[in-house]
Parts: structure tokens; sequence; C-alpha cells
């Protein structure tokens, strides 16, 4: 990358466009910390390219789903011993499921992995009510909190449309 | 150290991963409940003999993320229970159980606990 002042490249604007167009990216430095770039017809087809695949995606998957779907990738990263004390990386099949689910499910939760071989789906609602999931390879732990403060903890099979149902019930629909 | 807890004493809790501590904030400001579930027990350091302040620089010795507290008496409320078992690396060290025989929190007592903590 060339780095380049405003008045640089007023001096030398031909010969800066002669790199740009073998690839080369120039950084300009403006006034105000400001950067502008130039960059090449080919750089720039591949962002705009990128920019819509990244909104078509958006479209048809829905921001929060990608923003869960983001927050699982950086779960699965998570190694042996990431709490420092024994816990163990999410196996395949675990993150698969939770995959599944966030892909399959209406309302999206918030994740958080735990150090129970479980990865957590949380709910809030309005009325100050509360939803928790531990999914686990085998099955589902739910645990609620009415706007009473009333609490409920069973256990459920993972099943895309016995999540969304207890979810739905839980926002009332 | 006793192996007594007063109920005004103070447990730190370290948040793991350092490097992502976002991982367990919610976009309400409050942290996850997934911060107490420790299969292994959850590891806490006591206030004990020092002042908060020494606790977090003796902390931030081998930990540069986030620490949140809680007080004994939050633990007691919801029926868990404080041990006290000093390790080599720290005579303050202890941890928060579901009971005397299980050590894994229920739900519900994370709950508690998230609700109670203060992020430090």
């Amino acid at each position: 990358m060339v780095i380049a002042k405003s008045m640089e490249v007023r001096d030398n604007f031909k010969a800066l466009c002669g790199k740009v167009s073998s690839g080369e990216i120039v950084q300009i430095n403006r006034p105000g910390k400001e950067q502008i770039y130039m960059i090449d017809q080919k750089t720039y087809d591949s962002i705009q390219s990128q920019r819509r695949i990244g909104s078509y995606a958006t479209f048809l998957v829905g921001k929060d789903k990608i923003s869960n779907l983001k927050k699982l990738s950086e779960i699965q990263n998570l190694s042996d011993n990431w709490n420092n004390n024994g816990a163990e990386h999410f196996s395949d099949a675990l993150i698969k499921s939770v995959r599944k689910i966030i892909l399959g499910i209406t309302y999206q939760p918030e994740i958080f992995p735990t150090a129970c071989n479980a990865i957590q789906l949380e709910w809030d609602n309005e009325q100050d009510e509360y939803l928790e999931m531990e999914i686990l390879e085998d099955g589902i732990n739910v645990f609620s909190i009415d706007a009473e403060g009333d609490e409920k903890q069973w256990s459920t099979s993972v099943d895309i449309d016995v999540i969304n149902r207890i979810v739905g019930e839980f926002y009332g629909k | 150290m006793e192996n007594r807890f007063d109920l005004s004493e103070k447990l730190y809790r370290a948040v793991y991963p350092p490097e992502n501590m976002p991982m367990f904030w919610k976009k309400n400001g409050e942290i996850s409940s997934a911060v107490f579930k420790d299969k292994n027990g959850l590891s806490v350091e006591r206030l004990g003999d020092r002042t908060e302040e020494t606790v977090l620089q003796d902390m931030h010795l081998f930990f540069y993320g986030a620490i949140v507290s809680v007080f004994v008496k939050d633990c007691l409320d919801c029926d868990a229970v404080v041990k006290y078992l000093p390790t080599r690396r720290s005579r303050y060290h202890s941890e928060i159980h579901r009971s005397n025989e299980i050590k894994l929190l229920t739900q519900s007592q994370c709950k508690h606990l998230a609700k109670a903590a203060v992020i430090l």
C-alpha cells in the first residue's frame, strides 16, 4: 500500500494512477485523521460484489440470525480449557444442532457458551419475563421466570417445532 | 484464614475467555447467567483480609479480563454453598457449589447470581 498526503497526490496523480492500475492501493491521509483510498476497477467490483452478497444474506436470513451465527462460530472456535478451569471445546454435533435451531426459529435468542457442555439461549420479553434453554447434545434444559417471579424448569427434546412453540408462548403468540 | 464466610463478604469471579469478554454480555447490559455455569465448580476469589483494590490487583496478575462480584449472602439466598478451597496459586480461592454434594449450580441459582452480580 502506498501512503500519500493530499498534496502529494495532486503533484503525482498520473504516477499514482499507474500504480493503482497495477493493483496497488493508495491511502490518502487528509486533515483530521481522515483517510480515503484509491483502488482499481477489479478491487472496486470485488467489494461491491461482497457487499451485495452480504446484504442478500442479511435479507434472506435476517440480521439477528446472522449475528447469532457469527457468535456461534466464535463459540465453535473456543479450545479446550477456554475458561481456565478445564472446560471442553464444543462438539461439532452440538454446534450443528444449535446452528439448526438458530436457522429454524422465529424469535432469535442471545447465545452464550457454558462450561457444562451446553450452549445457552436466552430470551427476555417486554413483561420482564425470562426464558432460557441449555442446549445439550441429547436434550434441552428449559428454565423460565414469569412476571411474578415464579420459576419453572423442565427438560425437552431438541426439536425445532417444540422450541418454536415454547418461545412463541413466551412472546404471547 | 477462617473456613467460615460472613454474609457480607464479597466473592470475585473472573469472566473467561478474557480476549472475548463481550461473549457473556447481554444486549441490555447485564451479564448472562452462563458466566456462573461450571461443572468443575465455580471458582471465585474471596475478599478475605484484603481491600477490593488489592483483590483486583492480585487477580489481574493472572488475568486481564472482566471481573464480577457477588456477596456470600447472594449465594446463600439461592441455597448455593460457598466452600473455602485454597490452592497453591491463591490462598483466597473458593468455589460456589449447588450443594454439598453437587458442584454445578442450577439454572435458577445461576440466574439469581447473574442478577446480583456487579461488574467491576
